[in-house]
């Protein structure tokens, strides 16, 4: 019998405020002008659906979770997804090779570059430092990586919520080594699962060799980082952080 | 207050082509060891058409040479600085007109006519617009299209 052949496709998700389905149905059809063969499936809350949620192959609804992105992400329909933050346009069409990238890896994210430190709030905290980026993650379907991703979730929304943080030697929440102003993000959440959770060390996480390739972030100095020719994905990052204000506690 | 001593830091420099006028520092210390400094300009003449004995302190102290030495680097270093900011403005300018041009690409693909039209070559172009005027361009294509106005573009998605 002929092994089945995996399903690869993208995984987009607009929740919480409108301008994520803008962004969303932006990015879905930027996906379609240069990949039409492109499986995409939108991971919306149904309130925001219109015609233009039409090219979507798998419409998933979500609830109005402003991370519903991590719920997402663990609901893929494809056996290898490339999940990509709303708030990101296509520019080339090296978009269709992006699942070249993953070789033996259960997950790839892009990385936070030293030279782009001063583009980002929070880097280094006492108990370790960021290293991956959540915008984008090309990853595999299994057990493990489905209860990371449902974990991811869940546990950010405990942390954002206060009812769950790292926990010192005498038993309380450890805010010497992890300073609350990091419970706001999520990366915070995705940096422990990969660090310091011991039923996903087996986990193979890789990074893309080209970071700027999949991730270049609009508000870096475009002349000391000139945006590399095969650039696939822009991030609009001073779009999102206009609404950050919508998950400071 | 008694001056106990009066001294010129050597990083004067010339406020002057004709090095008539200098910016300079004087740290005066009074009996008590206590330290003023002042930032001085220090002219050759005076209000009443005198030498000024400052001035003939200071390149006494200092020395002509030095003064024109870090008139030279401070007019270097304030050139620098003016290239990398006109540099960073300019990066800055280009980020925000790349984050303007986004919000208006969103903004125009959320009209109706224009997220309806079945043309998806002017949509695509719409959509890879390299600046506002193009995307202006496009969006009005787009519309006297969809309001059959003007002319319809080929399009072989339409056609098919």
């Amino acid at each position: 019998m002929m092994p089945s052949k995996k399903t690869k496709g993208y995984l987009i998700v607009a929740s919480k405020d409108s301008i994520y389905y803008d962004w969303a149905c932006n990015l879905l059809d930027g996906i379609k002008d240069f990949y039409p063969e492109a499986k995409i499936c939108l991971v919306v809350e149904e309130r925001f659906l219109d015609h233009r949620a039409d090219q979507a192959d798998e419409i998933i609804f979500c609830d109005g979770h402003y991370r519903a992105k991590l719920w997402g992400m663990a609901n893929s329909p494809w056996d290898i997804t490339f999940y990509i933050d709303a708030d990101m346009e296509i520019i080339h069409e090296d978009i269709s090779k992006v699942f070249d990238d993953l070789g033996d890896s259960d997950m790839v994210y892009t990385t936070l570059q030293p030279e782009h430190y001063h583009i980002f709030a929070d880097v280094d905290f006492p108990g370790g430092r960021f290293e991956l980026c959540g915008a984008v993650c090309l990853y595999r379907k299994s057990e493990l990586v489905d209860q990371f991703m449902q974990d991811w979730y869940d546990i950010y929304v405990d942390q954002q919520s206060g009812n769950w943080w790292p926990l010192n030697d005498k038993g309380e929440y450890d805010y010497e080594l992890y300073p609350r102003c990091l419970a706001i993000w999520d990366q915070f959440t995705l940096w422990w699962l990969v660090n310091k959770e011991p039923k996903y060390a087996s986990l193979i996480v890789g990074e893309f060799a080209n970071n700027e390739k999949w991730n270049w972030w609009s508000i870096l100095d475009p002349i000391k980082f000139p945006k590399p020719e095969d650039t696939v994905l822009v991030h609009m990052s001073s779009a999102a952080s206009k609404n950050l204000s919508d998950v400071i506690l | 207050m008694a001056v106990q001593s009066r001294n010129w830091l050597d990083n004067a420099f010339w406020n002057t082509k004709d090095k008539d006028c200098a910016e300079a520092i004087l740290v005066i210390e009074d009996a008590d060891g206590r330290k003023i400094s002042q930032v001085l300009t220090v002219r050759k003449i005076t209000e009443k058409g005198e030498e000024n004995p400052d001035f003939t302190e200071l390149l006494d102290v200092v020395g002509e040479e030095k003064i024109d030495e870090n008139t030279k680097e401070r007019s270097d270093r304030k050139e620098r600085e003016r290239e990398q900011k006109g540099a960073r403005d300019k990066a800055e300018a280009q980020a925000k007109e790349l984050e303007r041009l986004f919000d208006s690409k969103i903004k125009m693909l959320a009209i109706d006519v224009i997220s309806s039209t079945k043309n998806k070559t002017l949509k695509s172009k719409l959509r890879r617009s390299k600046n506002i005027v193009e995307l202006n361009m496009y969006a009005q294509l787009i519309m006297m299209e969809e309001n059959g106005i003007g002319f319809v573009t080929y399009d072989a998605e339409q056609k098919d």
